[in-house]
């Protein structure tokens, strides 16, 4: 096993390895340049969202949430943060899983400062620009927790100076996923980057459905309208049927704004010539079922 | 004999102490064992169901003493809770790696600075003496991970004399090795320089030198010895803590050493193997304190008397 993603890129060179996930930007162009080297990506059943502590003021307001979600220029977290490896999310669900449809695009609450400042400000809250916002005294600030796996860091640093610039600081804390895991059990945060991983769109349910609140649903949004679409959602055995039921959750999610759907992740594998016939499944997984390698 | 029955002694007592300050550090960072294994979706009742099968609703002195209990009376440092298999097995895998690299490093170390230091020392003030001493400071100075991959550029990719990664043969030892070495050589040597210019400004080697006394004699028969004291204490506490594990270059050259070992075990709170591996990196790392007192007694003889 090699931990190291700088020494398993120089073991793909030195031909030690043949395949190995990129996970770094810079190795992606590098190895772009190497005609030894075949690159594959693959789009993953996850989703990478900003969250909110819909349980703590001030986030447990539809409107600030709404407003910090307006003032996530997610292109520039793309290019920056990513260097373009990465699909533009809209919706709380990824496009390899039932019930994403293209259609929820007109929900998505698109990169808009002056709309996110005239939000915060028709919630009751004075100042912004050079000064902070206020509302009864408080001023709107936050932490954003996140875990410390790449890109993570880069990501929340762009999130960091977005939420700035519509006068809204926010402080980064990195740690470890079991302490992030803990702490949102918890409630002791109050902005969260983080993402999942599931291949059914009962993932809904698992990270947003009520009865979840204090475990897997770490915003700990309700809605029960939308309990009832998931609950429905899960016993539907007819595929349009179920996709309906999930995208009428989804207008509903978005439009609360728990999350700010940022990106799906594409897993990039690179694998030297003499490979042939493996693939990355949809859950990262490196699927070797047809794979061949010649001698 | 005395000496070593009361160092052995005090040892089981540090031991002690050191198990039970992992076992608290461990117990405080936030997360267990069992939101590792479960993952971001399990429920909080399929926590709780992992947490009962895996022992973790008891108590934490209940866990440690039930730990203490298997270490005394069966030598069972217990199984991991991730992977299941016995500790013992886990840490034998990995320790010849970790003891081959640590011996590997510390001779290198040894060796490389030994002779640095020493021609820094006998042409002290020339340019060969500048040149080692900047040597050593940018040895120092150069973290290992930087000085690791450089060592991976140049010599696997572009002049592709060595392997990049793996523990297969004495070649895949040499790159890991010479990024632990090269701190330590850097120390070595300016230990190493400083230690002989003291000793080589004395009297004895004055009547040395008078009494016809080859220059070669001199350094090897009274300089070396006397000058050489201080440098193995260095070498013995880096060479203890190498025993404990390098996770960083552990983790840049894939090599399956305990240090690698110990950090995955906290990242996946998996208490037993984090006590394994540090009880076991501890008692190395006080026998080899026991093996420096003895050769300073050796090289030192006033040492040896006061010790005993």
């Amino acid at each position: 096993m090699i931990p190291d993603a700088a020494t398993q890129l120089a073991a793909l060179q030195a031909g030690e390895v043949d395949v190995i996930f990129i996970n770094n930007p810079d190795h992606l162009a590098k190895l772009k340049q190497e005609s030894s080297i075949r690159l594959e990506e693959a789009v993953l059943n996850s989703l990478i969202y900003l969250g909110f502590n819909t349980a703590k003021a001030p986030f447990d307001d539809p409107k600030v949430r709404q407003a910090l979600s307006y003032a996530v220029n997610k292109d520039e977290i793309l290019e920056l943060a990513l260097g373009g490896v990465g699909i533009r999310a809209f919706a709380p669900l990824p496009p390899t899983l039932p019930g994403f449809d293209a259609s929820l695009a007109q929900h998505e609450l698109v990169y808009d400062p002056a709309r996110a400042q005239a939000l915060l400000a028709e919630a009751g809250f004075t100042g912004g620009s050079d000064a902070a916002w206020t509302r009864e005294g408080q001023a709107l600030t936050g932490v954003l927790l996140t875990s410390n796996r790449a890109p993570n860091d880069a990501i929340a640093s762009l999130l960091q100076s977005q939420l700035k610039a519509i006068g809204v600081p926010v402080e980064i804390q990195q740690l470890d996923s079991k302490a992030v895991m803990e702490a949102t059990t918890a409630g002791k945060f109050d902005l969260l980057l983080w993402r999942y991983d599931w291949n059914d769109p009962d993932a809904l349910n698992i990270y947003l459905g009520s009865d979840r609140v204090g475990s897997t649903n770490r915003v700990a949004y309700s809605n029960p309208t939308v309990d009832a679409l998931l609950a429905q959602g899960a016993r539907e055995l007819d595929e349009a049927g179920r996709s309906g039921l999930y995208v009428e959750a989804q207008k509903l999610i978005l439009a609360d704004a728990p999350w700010q759907p940022l990106y799906v992740p594409l897993d990039v594998v690179a694998m030297s010539a003499r490979v042939d016939g493996a693939r990355v499944g949809y859950m990262g997984r490196l699927l070797l079922n047809d794979a061949r390698v010649a001698r | 004999m005395i000496y070593v029955a009361r160092r052995a002694a005090s040892s089981l007592l540090v031991l002690l102490a050191v198990s039970l300050i992992a076992f608290l550090a461990l117990g405080s960072a936030p997360g267990d064992a069992a939101t590792a294994l479960a993952g971001d979706s399990a429920s909080a009742a399929q926590l709780a169901d992992l947490r009962a099968d895996l022992g973790l609703d008891r108590a934490p002195l209940a866990r440690y003493g039930a730990f203490l209990e298997g270490l005394v009376t069966r030598w069972d440092l217990g199984s991991s809770l991730v992977g299941g298999r016995p500790v013992i097995e886990l840490v034998l895998e990995r320790l010849p790696y970790t003891i081959g690299l640590a011996l590997a490093a510390v001779t290198l170390a040894a060796a490389l600075g030994g002779l640095g230091g020493t021609l820094a020392a006998l042409r002290s003030g020339t340019l060969l003496d500048t040149m080692v001493m900047a040597g050593a400071a940018l040895g120092v100075a150069i973290p290992t991970f930087w000085s690791g991959l450089l060592l991976i550029l140049l010599f696997s990719l572009h002049l592709r004399w060595l392997p990049v990664t793996g523990a297969d043969g004495p070649a895949h030892l040499i790159l890991p090795a010479v990024t632990l070495a090269l701190p330590t050589a850097a120390a070595v040597a300016r230990l190493v320089r400083s230690g002989l210019l003291d000793v080589l400004g004395t009297d004895y080697v004055r009547t040395a030198h008078a009494k016809g006394l080859t220059p070669h004699r001199v350094v090897v028969g009274h300089v070396l010895r006397n000058g050489l004291v201080p440098v193995t204490s260095v070498l013995g506490l880096q060479l203890g803590h190498l025993l404990g594990g390098a996770f960083i270059v552990e983790t840049i050259f894939g090599w399956p050493g305990l240090g690698r070992l110990a950090v995955q075990a906290i990242f996946d709170r998996d208490e037993p193997v984090v006590l394994g591996a540090v009880l076991v990196a501890a008692t190395m790392y006080l026998l080899v304190n026991l093996l420096v007192d003895v050769a300073h007694g050796w090289l030192d003889p006033r040492v040896g008397r006061e010790a005993i």
